[in-house]
């Protein structure tokens, strides 16, 4: 008699165990609102595209993406928020070249292990273009050269901070033409509105900044562009040659945007953002709206994501060494 | 000169110290990291030798016994507050919060103060979490 | 087609139901999120951004646009009841606005904030309609030597708000100096005074600082003292509480106080911290009334709440005309703006004149409407004040708490007060006065920003400055102020001259 009351409470126990696992297996990722951590201020590349995957997996998942800004220490702070946030698939960072390949430039010196991390994927990619003053007689990224080579100390160039693309690609461009930035004089500002006006204005002479932020001012003939950073023309400024066509490989891509989590995600999480990532990229509105604020939308799987941003630094490392 | 100057004189000193030790670790030429240290470091100096040498005549005013207490009091409910919230959430804490501040202030009608905090704390958390979409922690009790 | 009759249409445009539907939302939106303390337009305005996906363009901006001033009539109404600053250029208006409650006059100080901000937004909005090309040309040539002039002019304030003794006053900037450099260095990201924590790689919060002196400050001294802060038994109705006199007495304040704040709107770089300062110190300077800044003068409020819907208007300008964001709240809008694929900049001028000339008419009628909004208000809050002190100091460390917190989701920010509360404390008892700190912490960052630029443009001293006329006068004017004011102080020694404020 015991003995069947023991098996029969066995077997229901069971059940009740197996039935659990269902119900919590049915309870598919996501279920709830997940946390969008964005390490910078609002209306910047980050945020925007932040907010631009907010719309959309809101449109076609009904799943609620909260963006939330944690500003301060040159991203570090929502680096670190993002990271050290249990790894449930609820805390996402908005990851961007500020706090993975252009990293390169701290030196050993920055405070997170940047390294440790879930690569999700990629999903904005922002060209670059080289711009001067309106009044400056440079057509191409030669002259430009030769005259820092006649002229040592005297080209004044206009970057917004050192872990910015502007200031990277802008090296970059230096070192294919060996010119050490000793010989120029490098002035920093607070963000790529800064450097365009200062350019404007004829208080710096050179600079590279991100075709969304300068096309503005090329256009109403405030500044000019001569060449734009890669191999690709670009749709709004259609006469502006590539470097590659100037004679200079220069990166094609400095900045991006993509998505990233705290490290030992579950390959549900990774796989469900991977598929979303994807089908963003393949979303005619998605494309037109990133279009709106000249980003280009540019996929790129959780691996070869991550292959895409140590190769980047490996560059930026180089061009670090190079700038010492 | 007050001994009170002295203390202060060696505050401004202490920093001095500290700008120029900060200045020596960054320094990488004029213009450069260095440069603000440096200018906060010598107006630190300057002023600490000033404040030992000129003679003042500010009175100075000391702390009585029932300030010390209410900053007590308030600075440490204050804090309190911020350790307690990532634990019993924005509600809760903001309703203890408030309900121990008014008591202390007022003293009397525990009750109605009770009802009238907890009323204010609702209502913030409506605002702040709902209307302006804030993100305020949620206890262990997920509110 | 000239600019008139752009307007003109721009304003059949913004009369529409929806559209006034919209300013109306996005003016009251926005003076809730200038009274709160902590959560600033930019803030205000990214809450809102989702609306681009449902609206079209015209409405949406209108709204974000109205967020946007509206948050500057909302930010001085704490500043002035409760010493807590709504909205970083309301600080300056704490010091006397507060006073003027102290005295019983807190509704003369609301009404002439918001009528202040009424004319002075107003007539910045007419430099925008006709002299915006112009404007810009001559902002545009304001660089980084000139800009370090502006601040360098701006700091010797310190000197004139030093109180009794300016060896106190300096001590007290240099240690907001000091808590300025906190965190990474701007330029190169090197950290200093960090000693290797992350979290003060982040910097001090000067919004937490600022509300730690100032309103934590007052809790804690009136908490001791029991005071209520005005017991009028009988309160007359809004429109009995503002008197003509003082509207006039106020008007060239008012006039002066949009023109500066409009022409530092336009040029990039400058903060909107220093817009109050600066309006403050020239309303100061210049003003019959000088003796009485810092113990309750009118002007000290009327200028800077309207030189800060002034640059309001004047941060539109660079924005509208040349698709330049002068900083993040403007950045924000510009998103705003290219989600809908508009492009700001002369192009938009001539593509689209409809849509900016609408949203600037609909500007001019925002802070119409603000100002009907707020004047009845003047009423209600002065009535709040009379509120007994164990309702209201519960309420404003709970703004504390909720500001600081919200500004980047920190809770070191709010420890942050909570420390500079108990210094501010201390230094009352020291006779330490604590705006000079105030002053140097918002002011440094700009300050080393522009001495190190204006050093890399000359390559490595700072010889450009030889050659810029705008930035050396900048700098004499500060120079000759201070000597006026060193004068002053050492020749006379009667109370009169001093700054008794805190």
């Amino acid at each position: 008699m015991k003995k069947n009351l023991f098996l029969v409470f066995f077997v229901v126990s069971l059940t009740f165990v197996c039935a659990g696992n269902e119900v919590s297996g049915q309870q598919a990722y996501p279920n709830k609102p997940i946390d969008l951590i964005v390490p910078y201020n609002p209306g910047g590349g980050s945020d925007l595209a932040a907010r631009l995957l907010s719309t959309y997996f809101s449109k076609a998942f009904g799943v609620k993406l909260n963006v939330i800004n944690k500003i301060g220490g040159a991203g570090t702070i929502g680096l670190q928020a993002a990271l050290m946030a249990e790894p449930n698939g609820y805390t996402i960072l908005m990851d961007t070249h500020g706090l993975g390949s252009m990293i390169a430039f701290y030196e050993g010196k920055y405070p997170i292990d940047w390294r440790k991390r879930t690569w999700i994927g990629r999903i904005i990619t922002e060209p670059m273009i080289y711009i001067t003053r309106i009044d400056s007689t440079w057509n191409n990224l030669r002259e430009v050269a030769e005259f820092i080579k006649k002229n040592p100390k005297k080209l004044r160039f206009g970057a917004s901070g050192l872990s910015g693309s502007g200031y990277a690609v802008g090296v970059q461009f230096f070192n294919a033409g060996n010119i050490s930035v000793e010989e120029l004089n490098v002035v920093m500002f607070q963000g790529a509105p800064e450097v365009i006006a200062a350019l404007a204005g004829g208080h710096i002479d050179f600079a590279a900044q991100q075709y969304s932020q300068a096309t503005g001012m090329v256009q109403g003939k405030r500044i000019r562009a001569i060449a734009v950073a890669g191999s690709k023309r670009l749709p709004l400024l259609p006469e502006v040659q590539t470097a590659e066509e100037q004679g200079y490989a220069t990166l094609d891509i400095a900045g991006y945007q993509g998505i990233a989590g705290p490290p030992g995600l579950s390959k549900e999480v990774v796989n469900f953002w991977a598929e979303a990532l994807k089908k963003a990229s393949e979303d005619l509105a998605f494309v037109q709206q990133a279009e709106n604020l000249k980003q280009t939308v540019a996929y790129l799987s959780p691996e070869t994501y991550e292959q895409f941003v140590e190769r980047q630094y490996q560059e930026y490392f180089k061009l670090s060494k190079k700038t010492k | 000169m007050k001994p009170v100057d002295r203390i202060i004189g060696v505050f401004m000193a202490l920093l001095s110290v500290l700008c120029f030790w900060e200045t020596h670790r960054v320094w990488n030429g004029w213009g450069g990291t260095g440069s603000m240290p440096l200018i906060v470091g010598s107006i630190f100096g300057l002023l600490s030798v000033i404040f030992f040498i000129t003679p003042h005549q500010v009175r100075v005013e000391s702390v009585n016994r029932k300030e010390a207490v209410g900053l007590l009091f308030i600075g440490g409910s204050f804090a309190l507050y911020i350790v307690i919230i990532n634990w019993l959430g924005f509600l809760i804490s903001t309703w203890l919060f408030l309900a121990i501040v008014a008591m202390y202030i007022s003293r009397s009608r525990p009750l109605s103060t009770i009802v009238w905090t907890g009323a204010v704390a609702a209502c913030a958390h409506f605002i702040f979490r709902y209307l302006l979409g804030m993100y305020l922690p949620t206890g262990f009790m997920r509110v | 087609m000239s600019t008139l009759t752009y307007l003109a249409q721009g304003f059949s445009s913004a009369l529409s139901m929806q559209n006034l539907l919209f300013a109306l939302v996005g003016s009251i939106l926005g003076t809730i999120v200038g009274i709160l303390p902590g959560i600033g337009p930019t803030a205000g305005i990214a809450l809102l951004l989702p609306i681009t996906g449902i609206l079209p363009p015209t409405p949406a901006i209108i709204m974000l646009a109205a967020v946007y001033y509206g948050a500057m009539y909302g930010g001085s109404t704490t500043s002035i009841l409760m010493n807590i600053p709504g909205e970083i250029s309301s600080v300056i208006t704490c010091v006397d606005g507060y006073q003027m409650t102290k005295q019983g006059r807190a509704a003369s100080a609301l009404a002439i904030a918001a009528i202040s901000s009424f004319i002075a937004g107003t007539i910045a909005l007419v430099g925008l309609s006709f002299f915006a090309p112009l404007v810009v040309n001559l902002a545009l040539k304001m660089g980084p030597p000139e800009i370090l002039g502006l601040v360098f002019f701006a700091f010797t304030m310190v000197v004139s708000m030093a109180g009794r003794s300016l060896l106190r006053g300096l001590a007290s900037a240099a240690v907001g100096m000091f808590v300025s450099l906190i965190g990474l260095d701007s330029y190169v990201g090197a950290t200093r005074f960090t000693f290797g924590s992350t979290v003060l790689t982040g910097g001090v919060d000067f919004v937490a600082v600022i509300m730690g002196l100032f309103a934590m400050t007052e809790v804690f001294k009136d908490v001791v003292a029991e005071t209520k802060l005005i017991s009028n038994v009988h309160l007359p109705p809004w429109h009995k509480m503002i008197k003509l006199s003082e509207i006039k007495q106020c008007f060239w304040s008012m006039v002066r106080s949009s023109f500066l704040g409009f022409f530092v709107g336009c040029v990039p770089g400058v903060t909107g911290g220093m817009v109050g300062f600066l309006s403050y110190e020239v309303e100061r300077r210049v003003s019959k009334n000088r003796n009485n800044f810092g113990k309750g003068a009118i002007e000290g409020v009327a200028a800077p709440e309207g030189a800060n819907n002034a640059w309001c208007s004047g941060s539109l300008v660079p924005l509208l005309t040349l698709g330049l964001p002068t900083h993040t709240a403007m950045a924000v809008l510009l998103s705003g703006l290219m989600i809908y694929g508009l492009q700001p900049g002369p192009l938009l001028f001539e593509t689209n004149p409809l849509f900016v000339w609408a949203v600037i008419a609909s500007m001019y009628i925002g802070n119409v409407m603000l100002l009907i909004l707020n004047l009845p208000l003047v009423g209600i809050w002065t009535r709040i004040v009379n509120v007994p002190y164990r309702f209201i100091a519960p309420m404003i460390l709970l703004f504390c708490f909720v500001g600081t917190y919200s500004v980047r989701n920190s809770f070191f920010d709010v420890a942050t007060c909570l420390v500079f509360g108990i210094l501010g404390l201390l230094m009352g008892k020291l006779k330490i006065p604590t705006i000079p700190l105030v002053i140097s912490i918002i002011l440094t960052d700009i300050f080393e920003r522009s001495l190190r630029q204006t050093i890399s443009m000359g390559g490595g001293s700072l010889e450009v400055l030889l050659n810029r006329p705008i930035a050396i006068a900048f700098i004499l004017a500060g120079i000759i102020a201070t000597s006026a004011v060193l004068y002053l102080r050492s020749h006379l020694r009667s109370g009169e001259v001093f700054f008794e404020g805190r």
